[in-house]
């Protein structure tokens, strides 16, 4: 039913676990996933200075988006850099833009403050998508429900 | 399994479209769940059900009422669900039916009756994706959407 699916991704651990899970919703529909990565102007913030490389970020990204297509799913990724409005305005806009039909996205990315569940990124999304917003859970148990022998499973 | 979380609520409405959609695309079963809580006094004591069994009842039975709706609402587009009336916390509630029942997704609107327009987000849609066992597609009612911004 997700024909097209608007996947964030950052590159973190929850990040992940989103394109993880985005990848068997594509499968599992034979949806189209259009990832958007956003490049952040990253500082110091109250959980410690970030030491993330963003080339790295970007090589381990084009990876996943890679893979997800060596797995058949149709993917392509988008890149882009802000300094106004902030990430999830940019994926928003994609998301409108490609008459995205969910947005996928992980709990939290590499900025979020220590001890905060759901990032600003992701609850900025919440407000600011026009199409509903899947959030996947970090914990490790989680997300296996998607697999279609779990479905099967839980059906009979 | 699709656990569609319901209140009544227009963003409820839209969110049991969806998962309806998804149930039926997955070709997986629905399960609407809708919690309702025993009235607290002041102070959060509980009110005696024994006491007040008249407005118990009447909670409860919203909760059923509610549920016989959106089961109609899906029976009418062609689908069949399954319906759970929890008492207490709306979190607690439908987090753990998810887990019991290993629902593959919980879907809820971005808040009930209780906030205030789409301002500002159900606290029970917040802790729900922080407590839910699973994925949870978090769905806006857009008509509502007059004063936000939509990029």
């Amino acid at each position: 039913m997700f024909g097209t699916i608007v996947l964030a991704v950052d590159g973190s651990r929850p990040s992940d676990k989103a394109v993880d899970y985005a990848g068997r919703l594509a499968k599992e529909s034979g949806s189209r996933i259009v990832a958007v990565h956003v490049k952040e102007i990253m500082a110091g913030r109250a959980a410690g200075p970030v030491h993330v490389d963003e080339d790295d970020i970007l090589a381990k990204v084009r990876e996943q988006i890679k893979q997800l297509n060596d797995d058949g799913v149709k993917a392509e990724l988008q890149v882009t850099s802000t300094m106004t409005g902030g990430p999830a305005h940019v994926i928003a806009e994609a998301a409108a833009k490609e008459s995205a039909d969910v947005i996928v996205t992980g709990t939290r990315g590499h900025t979020a403050l220590a001890g905060v569940f759901l990032g600003s990124v992701a609850q900025r999304l919440l407000h600011l998508a026009g199409c509903p917003v899947l959030v996947v859970p970090d914990a490790a148990s989680a997300g296996t429900g998607a697999t279609a022998s779990h479905e099967a499973a839980a059906v009979s | 399994m699709i656990l569609i979380a319901t209140d009544g609520s227009a963003p409820a409405r839209a969110a049991e479209a969806i998962g309806l959609e998804l149930a039926r695309a997955r070709g997986g079963t629905a399960l609407f769940v809708c919690v309702w809580a025993p009235l607290r006094a002041s102070f959060g004591v509980p009110v005696p059900e024994l006491l007040d069994s008249e407005f118990v009842d009447a909670e409860r039975t919203w909760a059923e009422e509610t549920l016989a709706e959106a089961a109609a609402r899906a029976a009418a587009a062609g689908m069949e669900a399954e319906k759970v009336v929890a008492k207490g916390h709306a979190v607690e509630g439908i987090c753990d039916t998810a887990a019991r029942r290993s629902a593959g997704m919980v879907v809820i609107g971005s808040h009930g009756w209780g906030a205030m327009m789409s301002l500002i987000f159900g606290s029970t849609t917040l802790g729900v994706l922080q407590h839910a066992p699973c994925p949870v597609v978090v769905v806006r009612d857009r008509t509502d959407d007059a004063g936000e911004e939509t990029a």
